[in-house]
């Protein structure tokens, strides 16, 4: 299908700028949606799959960060 | 006699000026070490100035062959850009033929297909460029563009359908 190409495409590419602006959940849906359609091919599969991989440990670290910045706040006094 | 740029031709020339062109060979036809010098034929043109039209520029008054075919062009232009790693320019190639394509009315269903299906491409291209480019926050904006064009809706209708799609209906295409 022509259309499903494009939609697979556009998917992806959003998905890849909201987790480069450190929205995970949105860039996570995404990509859960590309997985849900029923023509994939193996490639695609294997590329998601590493992404999804790649950005759980993004999430990890971003939030570890967040964690030493404002962690302590609210218990030093 | 036509000429492709027609306003440099009214740079040189005015409307009802005459001019003479006169071709003059030296040698007659034969083979290149006879050199034969008997006659010098010549070749006279007279050129008149009748007419003069600018080229029509303005994408809202083209035709729909025209429209579509210069919105092509540019589109392979970008292409060949985005292959060669330059992706300003290339951004800039989609966004004019995005131009020609943008405006609808007095067009038939046939016609707003074709240009949805170059839309759409045109419209993912830029997103690619501007991923490459970093700008993320324009990367959302465009794929919002393509997944949001008349021709997808009738892919959702038919997706609805199945249960894997159904458990996971919280995503928005």
């Amino acid at each position: 299908m022509f259309h499903l190409k494009i939609i697979k495409k556009g998917l992806f590419r959003r998905a890849q700028a909201y987790s480069n602006l450190s929205e995970f959940e949105k860039s996570k849906l995404d990509f859960k949606m590309i997985l849900n359609f029923d023509s994939i091919d193996k490639k695609t599969e294997n590329q998601v799959k590493i992404e999804l991989k790649n950005l759980e440990k993004n999430q990890l670290k971003y939030e570890n960060q967040m964690k030493k910045m404002f962690g302590g706040v609210f218990n030093e006094k | 006699m036509e000429s492709k740029n027609n306003n440099l031709l009214l740079k040189i020339f005015s409307i009802g000026t005459v001019t003479h062109l006169t071709f003059v060979s030296h040698f007659q036809i034969g083979s290149l070490n006879k050199k034969i010098k008997k006659n010098e034929p010549k070749i006279e043109y007279e050129i008149e100035v009748l007419n003069c039209e600018k080229k029509k520029n303005n994408f809202w008054e083209l035709e729909f062959d025209e429209r579509l075919r210069i919105a092509q062009l540019k589109k392979e232009e970008g292409k060949s850009y985005f292959l060669d790693k330059i992706f300003d320019k290339s951004k800039r190639r989609y966004l004019k033929s995005v131009k020609y394509l943008e405006n609808k009315e007095n067009l038939n269903e046939k016609q707003i297909k074709m240009f949805n299906e170059i839309l759409n491409l045109c419209y993912l291209n830029i997103a690619a460029c501007e991923l490459k480019l970093e700008n993320f926050e324009n990367v959302i904006h465009y794929c919002n563009l393509s997944l949001e064009i008349d021709s997808i809706k009738n892919v959702k209708v038919k997706k609805k359908k199945n249960v894997s799609f159904k458990n996971n209906q919280k995503g928005i295409i």
